[in-house]
């Protein structure tokens, strides 16, 4: 069952709730915008992953950031981090005063992932987060997966030298109306990081790290999160994957359904199974 | 010879059109205009005009005939003018930002027939006995040729309205003669050439606009013309200038004075391709000029216009040179073929020094007022100077004459007042006010802080109550905003002389005069308010100010935000730009922006404040709606005021192409609705976020979603009007739907064939593969069938394939970006179709380098607005 939704302080929040006949326990996941992305998410991906949670019995809400998507464009201002966790603790509190959810897990992709970890850091309602292409540090054995995954094999490319050529010498001017915007990422330092997740691991929180090669410029190998994070790696409430074959958004309808996948079983292992099935709260 | 090649005498015997005409034969490959849209040629803008005559002409306008125009500042504008004087006919700007009630006595008064205008003007003719005629459409038209009108010097130009003192506006009727005589008289003066590029920034309404469009069109030189959207810069006009290399421009001068204030605020050198620099309309002060020359690193010739519109336009000119250093800012010389004349009471010319009335003569002198024959005979006089007979104009302008022969303004004989580029019979305005509940008597006057006037009001209303808010509306309904006054002083009857007169000098000070408020007053909260508050009480000259008064409602014009805008620079040091103060027009939002922008605390109030912002947008509704075995998803978007009982059905474009173009549809939803439209988006089964799977997804069933779409806004909205808009494959579908399915559909872009659409991802999906851009290495083609991120099935690729674009029906038109049907086959069958309209907007749907990227598309939702408000397609 799916129920389209519109909420938040100013009723300027859109989104989808959607919820199986019956479920486990009072836990929701909830999709964080992705950049600049419908909350359809990039190629339906959320669209996917709420069908994939739904058939597990659990619940997700989708919805996007105001100004993106179909919300509207009131209240932006600031910090795009204060405006998530603002936005989406509207949103955790919709679910509560309408079904009852007291817990919820987050799904991020790229800056949904960033944003997911800076307001579970100030939300205890947050027990879990996926963080699917979040932040990520160079560590020395990334640069020399970098030349043998990266460099080398476009190298050997003729292809790519004749973009490059083409590129250097014929520059394409952008008109001004497709100019792409800047989607700035601003990490924090490895430090901050590495205090950041130690500090929700301690309030009882749960991380699960998806990495992809489409942030092959700051992550490229499965064992990179150890190397980043050393404080972290005997931590069982950390988990990261790997998919070296993936891109960014999960572009390959294969790809999404491994991701899809991965992500609905990694949620579903650690929801508590403890509750007996409850019937959702209509609302 | 003066510089356009012409002879002394060749103005008084021929007409613009055909001046206009000799121009283009001399330079027809030069441009003519400028615009964000792309330039036109001579030879290019005589042929939009020549289709503008042939449609006049067909619409029954004839030599003598008076049509209206009520556009934007454009290209289309300009040779609509030209068209109209073609015909014979005499042009009568209308300002749209006028009350329907003051457009309709203009209407009615010069017996006006046919309109001219941009389509979403229309609805302020409703009313109307008048045949409109759609600017863009009649541009769309074939080009044709058309014999200009025989047309004699003393025939009409143009009519130019202006505030009368009898509570209606009085037009001023220029000859041919006279419009000839000016341009020339200012071509000379100004030294333009066909190396000049003059910015067209006023508005069509202002004499000010035909002294920035004509003489230079007779010159081989182009007029540039402002574009519509505001710059997203501090200094818009600096930036304007920039952009197109503007050599000369012509401002009224308290704009002048505020862009100079803003220059010398952001430190902002003048632009260097500026040359001439014309201020003009109000005294100018001299320590902008000043001000000025600090700035100005190149030689530009800097000139002081003196002209009522009686005049034509500039009838003289001051140009300073370097050894000036007087404490008023002359008036000039008269132009050539102008004479001017300051007299006694008695008609008696005065002494050098001596102040007089000063009257204005020569051939540029209008024919008078239309309908009007005592005004006329008061204005227009016959006086004998020096044993010498001529027809001049009194001015109502005191003055006197300086020593090296220069004129100096020395006030007002009468109470008219100037304001800004306005000149404002006070009468107008009373005559409005008395009729108003609870007023017995008023009068009108002005008050000056800081060199800028404002209206006061005086209202004597007796034991009865009624109050500022409730005048200011009450003249609303019929007075354009430059005349609603900023202040109301009450008084229970008004203090009379001995006479029996008004004692104006026994009247209250203006200052304890009430500002038109909200009702729901909230004074300043915080510092940052009371700051912005002081600021805005000097700009705008209120008393009172709460921090949900709207800056526009409150008398601010885009001239007043330009100031606001360099005092923020010059006193608090902050950079806003121009758009982020239209987009925060109260204390309260501009506060909290700026406070967001120092990087401060939120405010507590800001709650309140967005949630006022909130009730200015649309009320929504998101459901799912049951279509062919899916439940769609759907937005319906109710507008809040302005409600047409009209519907649009939204349905969008698919695969990455919806990704690409949803947000703009959603966009165009809030600004549809906010104009009174209900509107409905919604995914189709297998796409966004309704049911179904992405593979299953087909032509026929798009066709039967895209029905209920309009079953379900039509019960939503109660209403049977739905229109449709479609974006690519969405646009596409929409023209294979029977005739009347929707009244009207605007199709955006709509794909030509769906089996090259299908070509086109796969394309793009196997350059995706292969690149090694998105992927870190080459990836294989999998079992799945799939296309640029979407599930393909056969079943979905043979439906897609066989769509082709239907023939259009007569209430189907297309939107089209730039770029968009190139090929040759699309090309010959765009050119076929009847309701057209080709935008400059940039999408580039077949370009690989911008499958992802958004786009922004102003032209093509002001083409679309206009097409859905137009009553016929």
């Amino acid at each position: 069952m799916e129920q389209a939704i519109v909420m938040g302080h100013y009723e300027h929040l859109l989104g989808i709730w959607s919820a199986p006949a019956s479920c486990n326990g009072n836990t929701a996941v909830i999709m964080v915008t992705a950049g600049m992305l419908h909350h359809a998410g990039p190629f339906r991906l959320h669209v996917d992953l709420a069908r994939g949670l739904s058939a597990k019995g659990i619940p997700s809400l989708r919805f996007d950031l105001s100004g993106i998507g179909e919300s509207f464009g009131v209240g932006v201002g600031g910090r795009s981090l204060d405006r998530a966790a603002d936005e989406i603790g509207q949103a955790i509190d919709w679910l509560a005063a309408h079904h009852g959810i007291t817990n919820v897990i987050l799904f991020g992709l790229c800056s949904g992932a960033d944003d997911a970890i800076a307001v579970a850091m100030n939300d205890p309602r947050i027990v879990g987060v996926i963080a699917m292409d979040g932040c990520g540090y160079r560590t020395p054995k990334y640069y020399w997966h970098r030349f043998k995954q990266h460099y080398l094999p476009r190298m050997l490319k003729p292809t790519k030298w004749h973009s490059m050529v083409r590129r250097r010498f014929h520059r394409n001017h952008t008109p001004t109306s497709l100019t792409p915007g800047d989607d700035i990422r601003e990490f924090p330092t490895r430090d901050v990081a590495e205090s950041e997740i130690a500090s929700l691991i301690e309030q009882g929180t749960w991380l699960h790290f998806v990495y992809t090669s489409g942030v092959g410029d700051y992550y490229n190998h499965s064992a990179q999160f150890a190397e980043m994070f050393p404080r972290l790696k005997e931590s069982s409430s950390v988990s990261t994957r790997f998919f070296p074959e993936m891109d960014h958004v999960a572009f390959l309808c294969e790809d999404r359904e491994t991701l899809v996948d991965h992500v609905t079983k990694e949620i579903a292992a650690k929801i508590v199974r403890t509750e007996e099935p409850v019937v959702l709260q209509p609302s | 010879m003066n510089p356009s090649g012409l002879t002394e005498t060749s103005e008084a015997l021929i007409s613009m059109p055909e001046l206009c005409s000799q121009q283009r034969r001399r330079t027809p490959k030069n441009i003519a205009i400028h615009s964000e849209d792309g330039t036109w040629t001579y030879g290019e803008l005589d042929e939009a005009a020549n289709r503008f005559a042939a449609k006049l002409h067909t619409a029954g306008t004839c030599h003598g005939s008076h049509v209206g125009l009520c556009v934007d500042r454009s290209a289309e504008a300009i040779a609509a003018m030209l068209g109209i004087m073609k015909t014979g006919a005499a042009f009568v700007p209308l300002d749209p930002e006028y009350p329907v009630d003051r457009l309709g006595y203009m209407v009615e008064d010069a017996t006006i027939r046919v309109v001219i205008g941009h389509s979403h003007y229309r609805h302020l003719f409703e009313g109307n006995d008048v045949i409109w005629l759609d600017c863009e459409t009649h541009l769309e038209s074939a080009p044709t040729e058309f014999a200009t009108a025989e047309i004699a010097p003393s025939d009409l130009a143009y009519i130019m309205y202006t505030s009368g003192s009898t509570g209606k506006p009085k037009g001023v009727q220029i000859q041919h003669s006279a419009f000839a005589a000016y341009c020339f008289a200012d071509i000379e003066c100004y030294e333009l050439t066909e190396d000049d590029r003059t910015l067209q920034f006023s508005t069509l309404c202002f004499d000010i606009a035909i002294e920035e469009i004509f003489p230079p069109l007779l010159t081989g030189g182009a007029v540039v013309i402002r574009p519509r959207d505001r710059a997203n810069d501090s200094n818009e006009l600096s930036s304007i200038i920039r952009r197109f290399g503007v050599t000369a421009v012509h401002l009224a001068t308290a704009y002048w004075h505020s862009w100079v204030d803003l220059m010398v605020a952001s430190d902002d050198p003048i632009p260097e391709s500026i040359r001439l620099m014309i201020a003009t309309g109000e005294k100018v002060s001299v320590e902008h000029y000043r001000r000025w020359q600090k700035l100005c690193q190149q030689e530009v010739l800097w000139c002081n216009a003196y002209g009522p519109t009686e005049t034509t336009v500039t009838a003289t000119v001051f140009i300073p040179d370097h050894t000036f250093d007087a404490p008023n800012m002359p008036i000039g010389k008269p132009l050539r073929r102008y004479t001017a004349y300051i007299l006694d009471d008695k008609g008696n010319s005065v002494e050098q020094g001596e102040t007089g009335h000063l009257f204005i003569g020569g051939p540029a002198l209008a024919l008078g007022y239309l309908n009007r024959p005592e005004l006329t005979e008061a204005a227009f006089v016959e006086m004998s100077i020096d044993g010498k007979s001529m027809r001049l104009y009194r001015t109502g302008d005191l003055a006197r004459w300086l020593p090296d022969g220069n004129i100096d303004f020395a006030g007002r004989v009468d109470h008219q007042i100037k304001l800004g580029s306005y000149r404002i019979e006070p009468g107008e305005i009373e005559a409005i006010l008395d009729q108003a509940p609870c007023v017995q008597s008023s009068l009108v006057t002005f008050d000056e802080v800081d060199n800028k006037k404002f209206l006061v009001a005086y209202v004597a209303r007796g034991q009865q109550t009624i109050t500022a808010k409730e005048l200011s509306e009450f003249l609303r309904g019929s007075l354009p905003n430059y005349m609603i006054p900023t202040r109301y002083v009450f008084l229970e009857s008004f203090p009379k002389t001995i006479n029996g007169k008004i004692d104006r000098k026994a009247l209250p000070a203006a200052s304890e005069g009430l500002a038109a408020t909200d009702d729901n007053y909230v004074p300043a909260r915080n510092d940052l308010e009371r700051r912005l508050v002081e600021l805005w009480q000097i700009v705008l000259n209120v008393p009172e100010i709460g921090v949900h008064d709207d800056f526009f409602l409150l008398g601010g014009s885009s001239l007043l935000v330009t100031q606001v805008v360099a005092r923020l620079t010059a006193e608090m040091d902050i950079e806003l730009p121009v758009r982020d103060f239209f987009a925060n027009p109260t204390i309260a939002t501009l506060a909290t922006h700026l406070q967001r922008l120092l990087g401060q605390a939120t405010p507590s109030t800001y709650d309140a404040d967005v949630r006022a912002l909130r009730d200015r947008l649309p009320l929504v509704e998101a459901s799912f709606f049951p279509s062919d075995g899916h439940n769609l998803y759907a937005i319906h978007y109710r507008p809040r005021q302005n409600i047409r009982n009209q519907a649009v059905v939204m349905c969008h474009a698919v695969g990455h192409e919806y990704t690409r173009g949803y947000r703009n549809l959603q966009q165009l939803a809030v600004h549809l609705c906010s104009l009174g439209y209900d509107v409905l988006r919604f995914d189709y089964a297998g796409t966004g976020n309704s049911q179904g799977d992405c593979g299953d997804l087909t032509v026929e069933s798009i066709r039967r979603n895209i029905l209920d779409a309009k079953c379900f806004i039509a019960k939503q909205s109660e209403t049977d009007h739905v229109s449709a808009i479609g974006l690519r494959l969405g646009a596409t579908v929409l023209t294979t739907l029977p005739d009347l399915t929707f009244e009207k559909t605007v199709a955006w872009d709509p794909v030509f064939d769906g089996s090259t659409m299908l070509g086109m991802f796969d394309q793009f999906h196997d350059q995706q593969l292969a690149g090694m851009t998105r992927f870190n290495v080459s990836r294989r083609a999998s079992e799945i069938d799939q296309s640029y991120g979407h599930r393909m099935t056969s079943v979905k690729r043979q439906s897609l394939s066989s769509l082709h674009i239907g023939d259009l029906c007569e209430a189907c038109s297309l939107v089209v970006t730039e770029g968009s049907f190139a090929s040759f086959e699309e090309s010959q069958w765009l050119a076929e179709q009847r309701s057209v309209r080709q935008v400059s907007d940039s999408i580039y749907w077949d370009d690989e380098q911008y499958t992802e990227s958004a786009f922004s598309s102003p032209e093509s939702f002001a083409a679309i607005v206009a097409l859905l408000s137009k009553d016929s397609v």
